[in-house]
C-alpha cells in the first residue's frame, strides 16, 4: 500500500513514521519493532519507482538501514537492514556518487559478508554483485577487496548458497563488461564517443578466478539433482561460460590443462568437471585457437558418450551440442560418421542423455543451413534415413515425457528436414506420412484426464510444427497431400487450443504459400476458423499467427480473397483498436491491411478511409528515449506502417492502370488529402530510424510509390517530393 | 526474480522447447516480411513505365 500511496505523493507522514520507528529506545520490544520496520523499508524499495523518492528521503532510508546493520546490533535487525539495502541499491546513485557514503556502503556490506551468520552473508554477497552491475564505474577503489573476498567465499565458505552468491559476483561483473564492450563496439562502429570506460577486471583477474571456478566449484556436482537444479557447479559453470566471453584466450591454457588433466580421470566428477569447462570454453576466445583443441577432444567425446556415469554422458553430449552449434567448421570429415552413429546410439539412453543427444542433433543439423536448398546431397544424406528414424522413435519412448525428450526429438526432426539436400526429399515424404498418420491418431486416442487433453494438445502442436516445416521444405512437392494435411490441422483448429492452434496456423500460411491459388477451395472451411483466430483477443499469440496467416492467404490467393474482405478488415479494425489485445500483435495487423489491398488492388478503396486514419493515428505515436522496450516496439510499429501504405499505394496504382487512367493519376484521389501526414511520417522514421536498412529501404520503396500514382500531378504535388529529406534519403539509400 | 532465479535461467537445460516456438514465430514473420518484400519489388519491376510530362516548374 505504501509503494503505491507514495508514488502518488499520497502519504508523505509513512517514511517519517517508520523512520521513527528506528531511533525511539523506550519501544517495548525495540529489536522486534527494527525487524518489522527495516522489512517494510525494504519492501517499499522494491516496489516503488526510482523517481517517487526524493534525495532526502532516500538519505533517510539509508541511513536507518546503515545503522540496522551495525555489527554490535541483533542479527535479526541486520538480515532485516540488509535485505532493505539490497533493495535500495536501485535508488542510491547519489549516495554512490559521494565517495564518503559510498565508502561506508561498501564497507557494511563487505563487513557482512563475513558475518558467522550465513543469512547475512548471502545477502551481503547479492548486494555487491547488484553493486557491480549498477555502480561498475565506481568499483576501482574496492575491486581488490571484493576480489579477496569472493574468491575466499567461493573456496571456504561452509554455506554452499553463500559461496553461489560470491560466484554470483563474478557473473554479474563478466555481463557489465561484456555490455560495456558491446557498447564500445556499437558506437565505435557509429563513431561517436562512448560513455563507459570497460575496466576489464574479468580479464586481470581471469588467472586466479579459473582455476578457483574449476577446482572449487565444477567439482561439487549433486549426482542426485536433477537436471534444472541451480547448485553451487551449475553456478560456477556458468560463470566460466562468461568469463570465457569476458576474459576470451586469456582463459584457454588453464582451462585446457584442466581438461588435460581430468578428462579420463577415474573419478566421474572430475571428468563431467572436465567436459563441462572444455564445453564453456568453446563460446568466448578466437575460433582459430580451439581449432586443435576441438579436433583432439571429439574422439574423447564421442567415447564418453558410452561412459559409465548418466551426468557425464550427459554433459558429453551437451558438449558435442555446442561444438556443433559454434565450430561445426572445425569437425573434421571423417569424424562425421562415429559422431552421427554415436549420438544415434545415445538417443537409446537414458531420457536425460537422449534428449541432450537431440540437442547436439539439432545442432549439427543445424550447421548446414547455409548450404544451398538445392544441392543434390550433403554430408548429412548418407546418414539421414536412420537418424529420423531414431529420432522419431524417440518420441514414442515409454518415458517421453522424461526432460522434454519428446519435443526435443521433434525439434531435431525438424531442424534435419529443413536442412536436408535434394537426395533426401523421398524419405522425408515418407517422414510426412508417419507425421499424418500421427497426426491422424490423437484424435481417437482415449482421453481421461485434463492432463490427457494436454498431452495430446502439446503433441498436437508438434506434429504441426513438423507439418510446417515440411511444407515449406518440400514446396510443391507437397501440392498431393495437402487435401489430407489441411483437413487435419482444421480439426486440430477446432480443439480451440492455444499451442497447437498457434502451430496449426503457421502450417496452414506455409501451405498457401506453397499452392497459393490452389488454396482458394479451402477457403470455405477454413475461413470461420480464420475470424475466431483473428478474434481471439485472450491468446494473443493464437491472434498473432492467425494475423500472419491472413497476409499469407491474401498473397497466395490475390483477388480471389475478396469474398472474405469484409469480415477479415473489420476483423482487423477491432484488433487494432481492442485495448485488450497485447500490443505485439498490431504491427502485423497493419502489415496485413497492405496485403489485402495490393490482393484486392481497386477494390480496397471502400476500406480507404478507416485504413488511412488507423495508419495516421498509428503513426502518431511518439518514441520516449526512455523506455526501450517502447521505443523497439515503434521500430516495428513503423515498419508495419510502411508496409500497409506501400500496400495500399501499389493497390492504387494497379487499379488506375485497370482503369487505364494511371496516365491521369487515377488513384490520386484517394491518397493526396492524406499527403501531408504521410510525408510528415516518413520525415519523422528518417530523422529517427536512419540507422535501420529495412526501415529506410521502405520509406524509399514508398516515396517511388507514391511518386508512381501521383506523376500527372507533379506540378501540384512537388512540393512534398522536393522537401531535403526525401532528397537526402534517397541519396543516403 | 532473485538474482540466483535470473541466473538459473540460463542455464542450459532451462526451456528449450519454449525457445524453439519462439523461434519459429520470428522466422515465421521474417518469411512474411520477405515474400511482402519480394511482392512489392516485384510489382515495381513489373509495373509500366509512366509517361513523365516536363513539370513546367
Amino acid at each position: 500500500i505504501g509503494a503505491l500511496e507514495l508514488q502518488e505523493k499520497q502519504w508523505p507522514e509513512l517514511l517519517g513514521q517508520l523512520l521513527k520507528n528506528m531511533t525511539t529506545k523506550d519501544v517495548g520490544n525495540s529489536n522486534l519493532t527494527k525487524t518489522s520496520t527495516l522489512e517494510a523499508l525494504g519492501y517499499l524499495c522494491e516496489d516503488l519507482e526510482e523517481e517517487a523518492v526524493d534525495q532526502t528521503e532516500t538519505n533517510q532510508i539509508l541511513t536507518a538501514i546503515v545503522d540496522g546493520m551495525r555489527e554490535d546490533g541483533a542479527i535479526t535487525v541486520r538480515v532485516a537492514a540488509a535485505r532493505a539495502l539490497l533493495s535500495s541499491l536501485v535508488f542510491t546513485r547519489h549516495n554512490f556518487d559521494n565517495e564518503t557514503e559510498r565508502t561506508m556502503i561498501m564497507q557494511v556490506l563487505c563487513t557482512a559478508t563475513k558475518s558467522p551468520d550465513e543469512q547475512l552473508r548471502i545477502i551481503a554477497f547479492e548486494s555487491l554483485a547488484r553493486v557491480a552491475a549498477l555502480y561498475y564505474e565506481k568499483l576501482p577503489q574496492y575491486i581488490e577487496a571484493l576480489f579477496t573476498l569472493t574468491l575466499t567465499a567461493i573456496q571456504q565458505d561452509k554455506d554452499e548458497q553463500v559461496s553461489m552468491m560470491a560466484v554470483e559476483f563474478w557473473s554479474s561483473l563478466c555481463e557489465e563488461e561484456l555490455e560495456i564492450l558491446e557498447e564500445t563496439n556499437s558506437v565505435d562502429q557509429s563513431r561517436t564517443l562512448s560513455h563507459r570506460q570497460c575496466a576489464r577486471y574479468v580479464c586481470a583477474a581471469a588467472s586466479h578466478i579459473v582455476p578457483v571456478l574449476l577446482q572449487s566449484t565444477l567439482v561439487k556436482q549433486d549426482e542426485y539433482a536433477d537436471e534444472d537444479t541451480w547448485n553451487l557447479s551449475a553456478a560456477g559453470a556458468i560463470c566460466l561460460g562468461l568469463v570465457a566471453q569476458a576474459a576470451g584466450d586469456a582463459i584457454v591454457p588453464d582451462v585446457l590443462a584442466f581438461v588435460e588433466s581430468n578428462i579420463l580421470h577415474a573419478e566421474w566428477r572430475r571428468r563431467e568437471a572436465s567436459i563441462m569447462a572444455f564445453g564453456q570454453l568453446l563460446d568466448g576466445p578466437k575460433p582459430e585457437l580451439l581449432t586443435d583443441p576441438v579436433q583432439t577432444a571429439m574422439p574423447v567425446l564421442v567415447r564418453t558418450l558410452k561412459d559409465n556415469h548418466t551426468l557425464v554422458k550427459d554433459t558429453a553430449a551437451w558438449t558435442l551440442g555446442r561444438i556443433c552449434e559454434l565450430h561445426a567448421q572445425r569437425i573434421p570429415q571423417g569424424y562425421l560418421q562415429p559422431l552421427v552413429e554415436s549420438l544415434g546410439g545415445a538417443l537409446q539412453d537414458s531420457a536425460r542423455v537422449a534428449s541432450q543427444s537431440c540437442f547436439a542433433l539439432h545442432n549439427l543439423a543445424q550447421a548446414f543451413e547455409r548450404a544451398p536448398r538445392s544441392r543434390e546431397t550433403n554430408a548429412l544424406s548418407p546418414f539421414f534415413r536412420p537418424l529420423l528414424t531414431q529420432l522419431l522413435a524417440a518420441t514414442e519412448r515409454r518415458d517421453w515425457q522424461d526432460h522434454n525428450l519428446r519435443g526435443q526429438a521433434y525439434e531435431a526432426v525438424n531442424m534435419l528436414i529443413q536442412n536436408h539436400a535434394r537426395d533426401m526429399r523421398p524419405v522425408v515424404l515418407e517422414v510426412m506420412q508417419v507425421v499424418l498418420q500421427r497426426l491422424h491418431s490423437t484424435f481417437s486416442t482415449v482421453v481421461v484426464s485434463q492432463d490427457d487433453k494436454e498431452e495430446r494438445y502439446q503433441l498436437q502442436s508438434l506434429l504441426c510444427s513438423v507439418m510446417q516445416v515440411i511444407t515449406r521444405a518440400v514446396d510443391k512437392d507437397i501440392e498431393p497431400f495437402c487435401d489430407h494435411i489441411v483437413a487435419l490441422l482444421l480439426q486440430v483448429l477446432n480443439n480451440e487450443h492455444a499451442i497447437a492452434s498457434e502451430e496449426a496456423f503457421m502450417a496452414l500460411g506455409a501451405i498457401a504459400s506453397t499452392v497459393e491459388q490452389a488454396f482458394d477451395k479451402y477457403m470455405g472451411d477454413f475461413f470461420p476458423f480464420l475470424i475466431k483466430g483473428l478474434r481471439n483477443y485472450a491468446d494473443w499469440q493464437v491472434c498473432s499467427a492467425s494475423v500472419g496467416t491472413a497476409g499469407d492467404v491474401c498473397r497466395a490467393l490475390e483477388s480471389r480473397i475478396l469474398p472474405y474482405c469484409d469480415e477479415i478488415v473489420r476483423c482487423l479494425l477491432e484488433d487494432l483498436q481492442n485495448p485488450t489485445l497485447n500490443r505485439q500483435v498490431k504491427p502485423a495487423v497493419l502489415s496485413c491491411f497492405g496485403d489485402i489491398a495490393l490482393a484486392v488492388s481497386g477494390n480496397f478503396v471502400k476500406y480507404l478511409p478507416s485504413t488511412l486514419q488507423m495508419l495516421e493515428q498509428a503513426a502518431a505515436m511518439k518514441i520516449s528515449p526512455d523506455d526501450e522496450d517502447l521505443v523497439e516496439y515503434i521500430t516495428v510499429l513503423r515498419e508495419g506502417i510502411l508496409e500497409a501504405y506501400i500496400g495500399v499505394v501499389q493497390g492504387l496504382v494497379i487499379r488506375a492502370s485497370q482503369l487505364h487512367r494511371l496516365h491521369d493519376g487515377g488513384g490520386s484521389p484517394f491518397i493526396k488529402p492524406h499527403l501531408g501526414n504521410i510525408f510528415q511520417f516518413l520525415e519523422v522514421v528518417v530523422n529517427e530510424n536512419g540507422d535501420d536498412p529495412s526501415l529506410i529501404k521502405n520509406s524509399v520503396g514508398l516515396i517511388g510509390d507514391l511518386a508512381t500514382l501521383l506523376v500527372q500531378h507533379a506540378e501540384e504535388v512537388s512540393v512534398y517530393f522536393r522537401q531535403n529529406f526525401v532528397v537526402e534519403v534517397i541519396q543516403e539509400a | 526474480m532473485s538474482a540466483l532465479e535470473a541466473r538459473a535461467a540460463q542455464h542450459r537445460t532451462s526451456a528449450r522447447l519454449e525457445l524453439h516456438q519462439e523461434r519459429r514465430r520470428k522466422e515465421a514473420l521474417k518469411r512474411q516480411k520477405d515474400a511482402r518484400s519480394d511482392r512489392s519489388n516485384r510489382f515495381r519491376a513489373l509495373e509500366p513505365e509512366p509517361q513523365i510530362e516536363v513539370d513546367q516548374q
